[in-house]
């Protein structure tokens, strides 16, 4: 049973605002899936591994490949705003 | 003509090019002409490239300076590219409001292999925002119409890039592929969808979704143009460490035992598969028998490939939370103003995403969140494995497993909008070949009649991880049946 208690608790550790009727919707979308996907607790395991990524650990270099500043700029023009050369971002402390 | 589209392959344009029977500013100047008339229909592109053209007349330029013979594989070629798909200097969004505005910085390198073959890239198309959906109704700019039937969705996500195709607006495009998004959509409008192995070719410049199931592949209207592109944006590349490089052409065995699936195909809940689309399936597995094909049943246990769909709807959320946390207002796209940093977050994401990507996130959050991660998450990964190790088995017993691509032929638009799971059963069929990292092709296999409609349908095939250009190979052959 999801309740807009859990769902107002996901919504804030996504960091994504929900009015009431949107909490209400998607309890009871979310009901609906996990009682679907609830269903592989029927699956048998037996002697298999659980599925793991094939690669491990995969280092490179600890060395610039680009230019240096060579993106810069043009990733400071992507972002809504910037000043000075850095993302302008209200404070965090 | 020489620029009757409808019938001109990537194969066919490469060969008249060559022979200097047609222009790349014709066959793209065609395409251009071909989306003026049928696009404010269609909605398959977000954005017409304004250069399509020009990059037309240096393809032209380069072929008359290399001399013939040595034209890179795509040159003058007009290709359609997903959404989430970087290309430097131009507008990517993943069709989502919360990357608007946003250009990309550095092109995929899927991308950059198309250029360096020469290819003409042609604009960006429709997708279901971050690539989540089967519909493409889940896009924040508004929905594309499937080409055959306008009243019908062209599947999804990458809708877009399938009705370009079929409606003749490219000669091929790009899409991803993490549940089903190249082969269902392709299904839905009668053209070919293929799903590389994961790994086959590189992520790099995708906007990632699902990280352990993302593909990226091609949708053509044959399996040789198929073949074609796949083999120049395939290898290995550094700048994603899970790409790998899989047996190349003159390594491949050739393929003779296909295996009929009908039990695991009729066992899909609820009634779901459409009986034109069994008869089809049937109809398909005959055509190969009588060339000289062996259809041979399995009897490696498939009872967990029911599961494959449940299993994705678990582990795909939770990585789509955490590949969306990027999104947040700070370094690209749009940004939504609060009253302090945490509300910039929760304002910019809350409106930023659609419905059913904040679905998705809440999701992944719930299942990997504590009390619920060893129910969800952890048991998901074990069923992965099994359903692996099913996949395994089945392939010492035939070389092809073969499963109709979707349980219908293309729905109406709304009629799967109500319950999400509905929508989500309908790459029910597909989801098990990202599941197990295995190359997956969807094949036109002919028409349903629905509600006095002529609906294409697709068959998919599958085979062993790596075994790509030998399943291109198969399919090929099952086009010619």
């Amino acid at each position: 049973m999801i309740t807009k208690e859990e769902v107002r608790k996901l919504s804030a550790l996504s960091r994504i605002s929900l009015t009431d009727k949107e909490e209400e919707s998607l309890a009871k979308d979310m009901e609906g899936i996990l009682a679907y996907v609830g269903e592989i607790k029927k699956v048998k395991i037996g002697d298999s591994r659980p599925w793991e990524p094939a690669e491990r650990n995969i280092f490179r270099e600890d060395k610039a490949e680009n230019g240096r500043g060579e993106f810069k700029q043009v990733l400071l023009d992507s972002a809504p705003a910037s000043e000075n050369g850095f993302f302008k971002v209200k404070k965090i402390l | 003509m020489k620029t009757d589209l409808q019938n001109m392959t990537v194969a066919d344009a490469s060969a008249m090019m060559e022979k200097g029977e047609l222009t790349s500013v014709e066959l793209v100047s065609a395409c251009l002409a071909q989306i003026e008339k049928k696009d404010k229909d269609i909605h398959a592109y977000l954005e017409v490239f304004k250069d399509a053209l020009e990059q037309a007349k240096q393809a032209d330029a380069k072929r008359k300076k290399i001399g013939s013979g040595r034209a890179p594989a795509l040159l003058g070629v007009p290709i359609a590219i997903k959404d989430n798909m970087l290309i430097t200097g131009r507008r990517a969004g993943s069709a989502s409001k919360i990357l608007e505005g946003y250009v990309a910085p550095y092109d995929a390198t899927a991308i950059g292999k198309l250029k360096e073959a020469g290819a003409v890239l042609i604009g960006r198309t429709n997708m279901d925002e971050f690539a989540m959906g089967s519909s493409t109704e889940n896009s924040a700019y508004g929905p594309t119409k499937n080409p055959v039937d306008l009243s019908r969705v062209p599947g999804g996500s990458s809708g877009g890039s399938a009705a370009a195709v079929s409606g003749d607006m490219a000669l091929a495009a790009l899409g991803s592929d993490t549940g089903g998004s190249i082969r269902q959509p392709a299904a839905f409008c009668g053209i070919v969808g293929f799903k590389p192995s994961y790994g086959a070719v590189s992520r790099h410049g995708l906007m990632a979704m699902g990280s352990s199931l993302d593909v990226i592949g091609p949708l053509a209207k044959t399996v040789k143009d198929a073949e074609i592109i796949f083999s120049v944006i395939a290898g290995k590349d550094k700048m994603d460490a899970t790409s790998t490089d899989v047996r190349p052409p003159s390594k491949t065995k050739k393929f003779s035992r296909v295996a009929d699936l009908s039990d695991f195909v009729e066992s899909i809940g609820s009634g779901g598969v459409e009986k034109s689309v069994m008869e089809n399936y049937r109809a398909s597995l005959d055509a190969l028998k009588s060339k000289g094909f062996e259809v041979v049943k399995i009897k490696t246990d498939l009872s967990a490939l029911k599961y494959a769909l449940a299993t994705y709807y678990i582990i795909m959320p939770a990585e789509v939370s955490t590949n969306l946390a990027r999104f947040d207002g700070m370094r690209f796209g749009f940004r939504e103003e609060g009253k302090n940093l945490l509300e910039d977050y929760l304002k910019t994401r809350g409106i930023g995403f659609g419905k059913e990507a904040r679905r998705r996130i809440l999701l992944g959050s719930y299942v990997l969140s504590s009390g619920y991660y060893d129910a969800y998450y952890s048991k998901a990964n074990e069923v992965r494995g099994v359903i692996q190790k099913a996949f395994d088995g089945a392939f010492k017993e035939a070389d092809v497993l073969a499963t109709p691509t979707t349980p219908t032929p293309a729905f109406k638009f709304g009629e799967k909008t109500a319950n999400p799971v509905e929508m989500y059963l309908a790459d029910i069929f597909t989801v098990t070949a990202n599941m197990a990292g295995i190359p997956a092709l969807s094949v036109p296999s002919g028409f349903v009649k629905k509600d006095g409609a002529d609906l294409p349908v697709g068959m998919q095939f599958m085979s062993a991880y790596g075994t790509d250009f030998s399943l291109l190979d198969f399919g090929k052959a099952f086009e010619k049946r």
